[in-house]
C-alpha cells in the first residue's frame, strides 16, 4: 500500500479531523488516544495481516512509524 | 487430550433479561470530555459507546434476576417445584456472604431440595455457567437448572473514571436448562490464564488488602491515584475497580481468535455454517476485530447490544440474544449459534449447538417495587436485629 492511500486509510480509521502527514508527531494528533492505538491495531490486523500488540504500537513516535510497523513484511 | 464434552440430553430451553430503567448517555456526560460533543461523538462511534443502565441504589443483582426468572417462568408455564438447581453467576452478589442464590431461591419459591450456589465470574461467565448446568444434567445429577446471569455494581464506580464507567451497564437474566431424552450436540471450550488476573480486579477488600478499621484514611487505601489521562484509581472503596485496557484488549486479539477457530474445527463446522456469533458485548472494536479474525461477516456479529445498554459482563451474552435474536427464536427457524465469552481472570469460553426453538423473553425494564426500604432504614433493621428486638 503506498503512503497516500495509507494516510487516508488511517484518519479515517482514527476518526481524524485534520490531515496526516508521514513526518507527523502521533503526540501532536488531537486524536492519537487508546482508542486510536486500537483502531490502529485492528488495521494492521484487517488490511495488512498483521498481528500486534498495543505495546508495539504505541512505541511508534510519528505516523511514518505506525506506516512501517502495520505494513512491515 | 484435552477432554472435549458434547452434551447430547441438554436443552436449553429459554432466556430473558432484565435491565434498570434508569439510563446514562454518553453526552449527558459530556462535561468529562471539555464539553466538546466531537469527542463524545467519535467514542460513540469508535468504541460504540452510548447508553447504559444503572442499578439505582439498594437494588441487587437478585432483585433484577428474579424479574427476569419470574417472566421467563411464567412465559413457559413452568412448574418451578420442578427446578433443581439455582446456580448465579455474579461478582456483585447482594452480600459478602451468603451467596445470591439463596436469596433467589426463595424469592422465587423453588423446593428446599434445590441446589442453590453463587459462581463468581464476569464476561466469561455465561459460558461456564451453562457449561456447569450442562453437566450436571448431562450426569443426571440434576434435571432443571436455573441459570441467573448479572451484575449491578455500578453504583459503586466512579463517574469520573472514564476508562470505567462509559463501559459497563448492569443487568440480570435467566436460562432455563433442562434434560431432554435427545438433544441436539452442544460442545463446550474453555480456557483460563490466572497470569493475567491483574489486568481487572479490585485490589482492595477481600484478603489480600482488606479493609481495615481505622487504618483506610491513613494507609492510602482510599487514596485516588490518577494516571496520564486523569481517570482516578483506588486500591479500596468508592470504584476502586482497575482495568489494564490494553492487557485484556491484546489477550482477547491473542486468544480468542484461535480459541473460536479451534472449536469450529473440533466440531467440522466453517463460520458459514452458524446463523449467528454471540460474542460479549465487550466494546465495537472487540467485536468486529473478532469477527474479521474468525471468517464470521458483520451480519452474523451484532454488537449493537452494547450501544443500547452497555458491557453487561456476563449478563451481555444472554441479554443479546434477547435484544437481537427475539424474531429468530421460533421452532421454525433454524438457530445454530456459536457463544463466546471473554475477560476477567482471565478467562474464556464458548459453547457451540443448535438452538432451536429457544424461548426468548426479551428484554425488559425492571419494575421496581412499590416500597423499597431506604439505606438508613436497612441499617436499622440490622441494628435492631442485632439487638435481639426481632427475637421471639
Amino acid at each position: 500500500m503506498d503512503e497516500q492511500t495509507f494516510l487516508v486509510l488511517l484518519r479515517d480509521t482514527m476518526q481524524c479531523e485534520g490531515h496526516l502527514k508521514m513526518d507527523m508527531a502521533l503526540a501532536d494528533v488531537p486524536e492519537w488516544d487508546s482508542l486510536a492505538a486500537m483502531a490502529a491495531l485492528a488495521l494492521a490486523e484487517r488490511s495488512f495481516g498483521r498481528h500486534l500488540k498495543l505495546a508495539q504500537i504505541k512505541k511508534a513516535a510519528t505516523v511514518g512509524d505506525l506506516y512501517a510497523l502495520l505494513t512491515a513484511h | 487430550m484435552t477432554p472435549f464434552p458434547e452434551f447430547v440430553h441438554v436443552r436449553l430451553k429459554a432466556v430473558s433479561a432484565v435491565v434498570p430503567r434508569d439510563e446514562v448517555r454518553l453526552e449527558d456526560e459530556a462535561a468529562y470530555y471539555g464539553n466538546d460533543l466531537r469527542r463524545v461523538e467519535r467514542i460513540k462511534k469508535m468504541a460504540g459507546l452510548d447508553r447504559r443502565r444503572i442499578a439505582p441504589e439498594g437494588v441487587t443483582v437478585s432483585d433484577l434476576c428474579v424479574q427476569a426468572a419470574e417472566r421467563l417462568l411464567t412465559e413457559t408455564a413452568t412448574d418451578r417445584a420442578g427446578i433443581d438447581a439455582v446456580v448465579c453467576v455474579t461478582q456483585s452478589g447482594d452480600y459478602p456472604m451468603p451467596a445470591s442464590a439463596f436469596v433467589q431461591q426463595e424469592r422465587l419459591g423453588l423446593a428446599t431440595d434445590c441446589a442453590a450456589f453463587d459462581v463468581n465470574l464476569g464476561c466469561s461467565g455465561y459460558i461456564y455457567g451453562l457449561w456447569l448446568a450442562a453437566c450436571m444434567i448431562e450426569a443426571r445429577a440434576r434435571q432443571r437448572v436455573l441459570l441467573l446471569v448479572g451484575e449491578a455494581y455500578l453504583g459503586s464506580i466512579n463517574p469520573a473514571n472514564r476508562i470505567i464507567a462509559p463501559v459497563f451497564g448492569d443487568a440480570g437474566t435467566a436460562s432455563l436448562l433442562e434434560y431432554a431424552d435427545e438433544a441436539a450436540p452442544l460442545s463446550f471450550s474453555l480456557g483460563s490464564d490466572g497470569s493475567g488476573h491483574e489486568a481487572l480486579i479490585r485490589p482492595g477488600g477481600g484478603g489480600r488488602i482488606p479493609h481495615l478499621p481505622g487504618a483506610p484514611e491513613e494507609d492510602g487505601y482510599l487514596a485516588l491515584v490518577r494516571d496520564a489521562g486523569g481517570n482516578p484509581w483506588s486500591v479500596g472503596g468508592y470504584g476502586n475497580t482497575w482495568m489494564d485496557s490494553a492487557a485484556v484488549f491484546d489477550f482477547t486479539m491473542s486468544v480468542v481468535p484461535e480459541h473460536i477457530r479451534g472449536h469450529l474445527a473440533r466440531r467440522g463446522l466453517a463460520p458459514a455454517d452458524l446463523d449467528f456469533l454471540i460474542l460479549h458485548q465487550a466494546n465495537k472494536q472487540i467485536v468486529q476485530n473478532l469477527a474479521a479474525a474468525t471468517g464470521f461477516t458483520p451480519e452474523q456479529t451484532p454488537w449493537e447490544t452494547l450501544t443500547r445498554y452497555g458491557n453487561q459482563a456476563g449478563a451481555s451474552i444472554p441479554s443479546a440474544i434477547c435484544d437481537r435474536l427475539k424474531g429468530r427464536c421460533d421452532a421454525r427457524q433454524r438457530l445454530h449459534l456459536m457463544l463466546c465469552g471473554f475477560g476477567i481472570g482471565l478467562s474464556w469460553g464458548s459453547c457451540l449447538g443448535d438452538f432451536t426453538g429457544l424461548h426468548c423473553c426479551g428484554v425488559h425494564d425492571f419494575i421496581p417495587p412499590a416500597a423499597t426500604p431506604s439505606r438508613s432504614e436497612r441499617i436499622a433493621y440490622w441494628h435492631s436485629k442485632f439487638a435481639g428486638e426481632h427475637d421471639g
